[in-house]
């Protein structure tokens, strides 16, 4: 028996039923969702006790490891436990309620024992909604300069209350988005994925009774909290500090800093972000829950990925977040880009951080953004709106011993792409080309992986863009000697012109990478080229061998294999 | 006149040879280096006589090997539009472990430098935007017809599903310019919208195609040699069979063929049209399901984790745990089952050969359920090894050697009961009106297990439960599955584009029956189904079609009533309101034949009561303690005996464990049946 009274056989059979559960509640969510956004996998789901502590989650977005805890503990809170009720299904967005940003809803569902006497426990899943109405079509407004412009905020609402839908409040909601069927559809299956895990866990709590359940909750998050000690416990005790950049907020071109320090004590981990930039005008700012969760990934990517994620792994780390700076911002400062952008960033420094006393742990940067790229317009072919959420993939660092993955979504999400042949018959979009990008891997040792060019031409009818992304100005950066990888670029190429030029130059913005509602006309070309990952070691060490194949696979071009690497491909003098 | 069933396993090659009143079976080592050897090598242990035979069915994971150890394949070279050549390296952009920062992507089957594009393009309407630049092509195949190699081209471009013209023009360009090379083309091989997952399932065939032909040749030619001129077929992925001809053309089908003959064995002795299906080996656990006679299939397969081949397939929920599957305590304490297995080789401890880790199987054997002397063939088991292995880890526990092998059991139990929910439930299945058959080397000693932690109400061990698979190939049907996207709203559904979803459906009527131009048929039938959704739903549903031809529109709104109510069954809602559209038309033509009179269930006999054929009594463990347990022989207990648990069955290798609590039955088919009695659990 362990120390907690159940014995290890019972805890581990429920940590598997909790988790399949999860898992479950995803495949649910995915084939009942409407968009293409939630088959891409951009939701979680999750399992909260009585107490809204997280019990269990299925891996489908990082950033929304911890920050969704935060959401169910607000709303209960906000609503008052003695309010909830059976029947009760609670839905909010609001990012200055534990929520991330306006476009993640989470819809929260108590679940009270079979005899409805008492609570047992939450379902719960977030899911990004396509448009959340705000001035810009699929959100992503990178020049938004307050919360009021990003879109309608839900705070914490009944939209089933004991039982009785709502129907006032769909009315409300979905009068206030641009493309309410796709809203209510991907929102209903976020209301059949938590019945899936209210069903489970009625079946959990009969099989074992309510004691036996309640107590392997607290064993199992216990268990988490040992593991995530061991692990904290095997990096070197001490004091490290990271630092590392925004490429500026879409308001000004001021690069915005993000400062950390972190102390390894024993089985602790402290961070406190003192240092970082005060919050900004632009919408790259994060709530704290977002902030949280960044440091969670960083946490997993220098440990062990493997432990079920649980409150109890949040247990020995400490974090601090100075509030007014971005990362741990004040109502009413714009938040949209802070979940996808600035959360990078805030893993970027803490990686940075142990680059020295991690070397095993640690590789080049990523992509550094996820590229969002959004906009919508009058369909030609159909009466009505439409909206798109588009964000590209690009390359990841090289590593301790290969070369960095190309072509992968950044670290804070896990999603899909959109294939060419499903983007085209929702949109009048024709893709003129989508392929690896040579040359943007960060020169190492081990290379880093390479971003994509990925280009989309409007066919017909009247649009806008927008987009909220970053490492335009400021490359991901190399490790040990690497070098950092070619920075992203959003270009557009006019019917007229010859060749492509960056958006913000043809449209004048403040920022390279983030603006809203530029006009898109048939015939025009966007052209997004995303970052390789940064470089492991000093490209001088690499395999020549390696460097020529790359050649001839051309991912690295003769120029480069000469001027990055020193190794002629045409036979000439190598090294 | 007998009929012959061969079935290819990683360890070992079965054979089934069945007439009207007699059925052989043997078990022979398989050959992995020249698998046709290990067929040749059964053929022979049985002394068939060649003029007898009139069919040989076969199952083979010769594909599946190719594609998945990449051992190597073909050189393949892919053709698709200029700008999109890297699809198959693009993938689909997510990876497999989301918190592993150094993940590693899995290298595409064709590397870059034999990827080209160029340029072409038609629309998603089907018209073409620029012309197939037939010179860029022509330069293409050029140079590798130059090279002196085999070389096996896949050709998959943008929208092809829509319009092959220019798919079907590289594909004749390629005939004259490279005549011996292999071609595999995605219109024709599969015509579904979503570039990926197209491209990458005529990659893998192109893969494997030169190897499977090569294959299939020597062992058609082997079997002549030996005056065997019986027609040949192959089990593929869905299930069913296909002439061996066919299969060379498009060998993707057998991909994932390995859990199919299984699958086919116990939908035809499972004795119940709804059955869940239990294949447990070494290594890992099949659960698949069976609803009204028919197993149910899937198109979503990869031959590695983010590279699909989505050929018609069992649908299988795969579980890492098996007899083989290591037991062990996590740095905080839990105990953990699998998935790292011992295999066969060292295999578990008490085999003796080198495994320190203790197993499922070795917590059988502490716990008394299994015959040291029987269970692994010739091979004695060192019960007392694998009792200091399992007494080791409880310690770590706090737990007793018992204590430990209980758990380790009880875990593994439950980690089936998850797969198995998978199948069912979380497909709108209730469970709770199926039969669990059990097969495979550690299947019927487990199944038990399961129906007591599950709804389950029965477990079924069909007899001879180690070449179930073999058999299945001599009972399963013929079938050709094909599908073509065809995207429209029901609206949208005129008299125009009526005819042309029947032009489709016709051309692949006519090309399925061509295949399944085979002698010893019954019946051939045409299956229509359809994939329909909600306008924009990112998901689809199957739904049956028509039972006739030509397809008519009351036909189609009767699949938009079936597709309403799947989809309330599945996900708990439906919209009558929203507008429905087709997504992909499903062609399946349908051989069927009479299986050998052997292998007719109620054909089985023999044996005699459970008195005579309990041999023996053995100390056995259970949940409430160690108890005097019964011992039968399978092939003593007639249909009718009748048992209460606790209580081992054995036959041959294999081993079924009743536990206290539960009743066996042998049926009038001769399967064993067992299931709870409603008494205390155990």
């Amino acid at each position: 028996m362990s120390d907690d009274g159940v014995d290890p056989v019972t805890q581990e059979v429920v940590g598997n039923f909790l988790q399949s559960t999860a898992d479950e509640m995803g495949t649910t969510m995915m084939r009942t969702a409407y968009s293409s956004i939630l088959i891409a996998k951009d939701f979680s789901t999750g399992l909260f006790d009585a107490d809204a502590n997280i019990i269990g989650q299925a891996d489908y977005v990082p950033i929304h490891i911890a920050s969704m805890q935060y959401s169910v503990q607000w709303a209960v809170q906000e609503i008052g436990r003695d309010n909830l009720e059976p029947g009760d299904m609670i839905m909010h967005n609001d990012p200055y309620r534990g929520g991330t940003h306006i476009a993640d809803h989470t819809v929260i569902r108590p679940v009270f024992t079979a005899d409805e006497s008492e609570l047992l426990g939450f379902t719960a899943n977030r899911a990004h909604q396509l448009d959340m109405g705000g001035m810009s079509a699929g959100g992503f407004a990178g020049d938004a300069t307050d919360a009021y412009q990003e879109g309608i905020r839900v705070p914490p609402v009944k939209i089933w209350d004991a039982g009785e839908e709502q129907r006032d409040l769909w009315k409300f909601l979905l009068s206030n988005v641009r493309v309410p069927r796709n809203t209510f559809g991907d929102m209903r299956a976020q209301i059949a994925s938590n019945l899936t895990g209210e069903e489970r866990l009625h079946e959990l709590v009969e099989r074992y009774g309510l004691d036996t359940v309640r107590e392997t909750w607290g064993a199992l998050r216990d268990h988490s909290e040992r593991l995530m000690r061991a692990q904290i416990s095997d990096m070197p005790d001490g004091t490290y500090h990271g630092v590392d950049y925004m490429d500026d907020d879409g308001i000004t071109d001021d690069r915005v800093r993000i400062e950390v320090e972190i102390t390894v004590d024993g089985d602790e981990f402290t961070i406190d972000f003192e240092g970082t930039d005060p919050q900004t005008a632009g919408p790259i700012n994060c709530p704290w829950a977002v902030t949280a969760g960044g440091v969670y990934i960083a946490l997993y990517h220098l440990t062990d990925p493997d432990i079920r994620f649980n409150e109890g792994c949040l247990r020995p780390v400490h974090i601090m977040v100075p509030s007014g700076t971005v990362l741990n911002a004040d109502h009413p400062a714009p938040t949209f880009g802070g979940n996808t952008e600035t959360s990078k960033r805030v893993i970027d420094a803490i990686v940075r951080a142990f680059v020295d006393a991690l070397p095993e742990r640690v590789t080049g940067a990523h992509i550094g953004t996820s590229l969002n790229f959004t906009g919508g317009g009058d369909h030609p072919d159909r009466e009505e709106d439409y909206a798109w959420y588009l964000f590209i993939e690009g390359g990841w660092g090289g590593t301790p011993d290969h070369d960095g993955a190309s072509a992968v979504k950044s670290q804070i999400s896990n999603t899909r792409n959109q294939p060419v042949e499903v983007l085209e018959r929702k949109y009048p979009f024709l893709m003129r080309r989508y392929e690896l990008r040579p040359d943007s891997g960060g020169p190492g040792e081990h290379r880093g992986g390479l971003g994509v060019v990925w280009e989309v031409e409007l066919l017909d009818g009247e649009a806008s863009f927008n987009a909220l992304a970053d490492r335009v100005t400021i490359p991901p950066w190399g490790v040990h000697g690497g070098e950092p990888g070619r920075p992203n670029e959003i270009l557009i190429q006019r019917p007229d012109d010859e060749s492509f030029r960056p958006v913000g130059e043809v449209f004048d913005t403040v920022s390279p990478s983030k603006f809203s509602n530029v006009p898109f006309e048939p015939g025009d070309v966007v052209s997004v080229r995303t970052a390789g990952g940064g470089g492991y070691g000093d490209p001088a060490d690499r395999d020549v061998e390696k460097v020529l194949t790359d050649v001839e696979m051309g991912y690295v071009s003769p120029d480069a294999a000469r001027e990055e690497y020193g190794v002629d491909p045409d036979g000439g003098e190598t090294r | 006149m007998v009929r012959i069933g061969i079935d290819i396993g990683g360890t070992f090659t079965d054979i089934v040879v069945a007439g009207d009143d007699e059925v052989r079976t043997h078990k022979v080592p398989s050959t992995p280096a020249d698998p046709s050897r290990g067929a040749i090598d059964a053929v022979e242990a049985a002394a068939v006589d060649p003029a007898a035979v009139e069919e040989f069915d076969h199952g083979t994971t010769v594909a599946t090997n190719i594609a998945i150890e990449r051992n190597p394949g073909a050189r393949v070279v892919f053709l698709t539009d200029e700008g999109f050549a890297d699809v198959l390296e693009i993938m689909r952009t997510d990876r497999e472990n989301m918190y592993d920062r150094q993940w590693e992507k899995p290298d595409p089957l064709v590397p870059r430098t034999d990827r080209h594009g160029v340029p072409a393009r038609t629309t998603v309407d089907g018209e073409i935007h620029t012309p197939l630049d037939e010179a860029a092509v022509r330069a293409v195949v050029r140079e590798y017809a130059d090279r002196d190699e085999t070389v096996s081209y896949a050709v998959s471009m943008l929208h092809s599903y829509a319009n092959a013209t220019h798919e079907r023009r590289v594909a004749e360009i390629i005939a004259e310019e490279h005549p011996e090379a292999y071609v595999s083309s995605s219109h024709d091989v599969f015509p579904q919208a979503g570039e990926y997952e197209r491209a990458s399932t005529v990659v893998a065939n192109a893969y494997v195609k030169p190897k499977m032909r090569d294959y299939v040749e020597r062992l058609a030619g082997d079997l002549r040699e030996r005056g065997m001129d019986a027609p040949v077929n192959i089990m593929q992925s869905n299930g069913g069979l296909l002439p061996v001809s066919e299969v060379a053309d498009v060998p993707a089908k057998t991909l994932f063929s390995g859990p199919a003959a299984g699958i086919a064995g116990a939908t035809h002795f499972g004795g119940d049209p709804d059955l869940i299906t239990m294949d447990m080996g070494g290594t890992s656990t099949d659960v698949g399901l069976v609803q009204d006679g028919v197993p149910v299939s899937t198109t979503e397969g990869e031959i590695q984790w983010g590279i699909p081949v989505q050929f018609p397939q069992m649908d299988i929920e795969a579980v890492g745990a098996g007899g083989g599957s290591i037991a062990w305590v996590d740095e905080g304490g839990l105990l953990k089952v699998g998935p790292q297995s011992a295999g066969a080789d060292p295999g578990p401890v008490c085999y003796g050969r080198g495994g320190t880790e203790p197993t499922v199987t070795d917590a059988n054997i502490v716990l008394g359920r299994l015959n040291p002397e029987t269970f692994a063939g010739d091979l004695d088991l060192d019960v007392a090894a694998a009792r200091a292995a399992v007494a080791d880890l409880g310690e770590r526990l706090g737990m007793d050697a018992e204590e430990t092998a209980l758990g380790i059991l009880e875990i593994a139990m439950n980690a089936l009961t998850g797969a198995i929910r998978s199948v069912t439930v979380e497909r709108g299945v209730d469970p709770r009106e199926f039969g669990l058959v059990a097969f495979g080397g550690a299947g019927p000693m487990h199944a038990p297990g399961v129906i007591k932690v599950s709804d389950i109400p029965r477990a079924i061990v069909p007899p001879n439960p180690g070449v179930l698979s073999a058999a299945g190939l001599l009972t399963t049907d013929f079938r050709y599955d094909q599908l073509q996207s065809f995207i429209r709203p029901l609206s949208a559904f005129d008299d125009d584009a009526l005819d042309d979803l029947n032009d489709e459906v016709d051309a692949m009527v006519t090309e399925g029956q061509a295949a399944l131009d085979t002698d010893g048929l019954d019946t051939v039938t045409v299956e229509l189904a359809a994939d329909l959704r909600y306008r924009e739903q990112a998901y689809e549903v199957t739904v049956p079609l028509a039972s006739e031809r030509p397809v008519t529109s009351d036909d189609l709104a009767a699949a938009a009533g079936r597709f309403h109510e799947k989809h309330e069954q599945l996900y708990g809602h439906k919209s009558e309101g929203d507008a429905v559209e087709v997504v992909n038309v499903h062609v399946a033509i349908v051989g069927t034949r009479t299986p050998p009179g052997a292998l007719d269930p109620e054909a089985r006999g023999g044996g005699g009561t459970a008195e005579e054929a309990r041999v023996d009594t053995r100390e056995a463990v259970f949940a409430d303690g160690r108890q005097e347990t019964a011992i039968y022989a399978r092939d003593l207990l007639a249909p009718g005996s009748e048992f209460t648990g606790p209580a081992i069955v054995e036959e041959g290798q294999s081993t079924t464990v009743v536990l206290p609590g539960q009743r066996a039955r042998v049926d009038p088919t001769g399967n064993l049946v067992i299931e709870e009695t409603g008494g205390e659990d155990a």
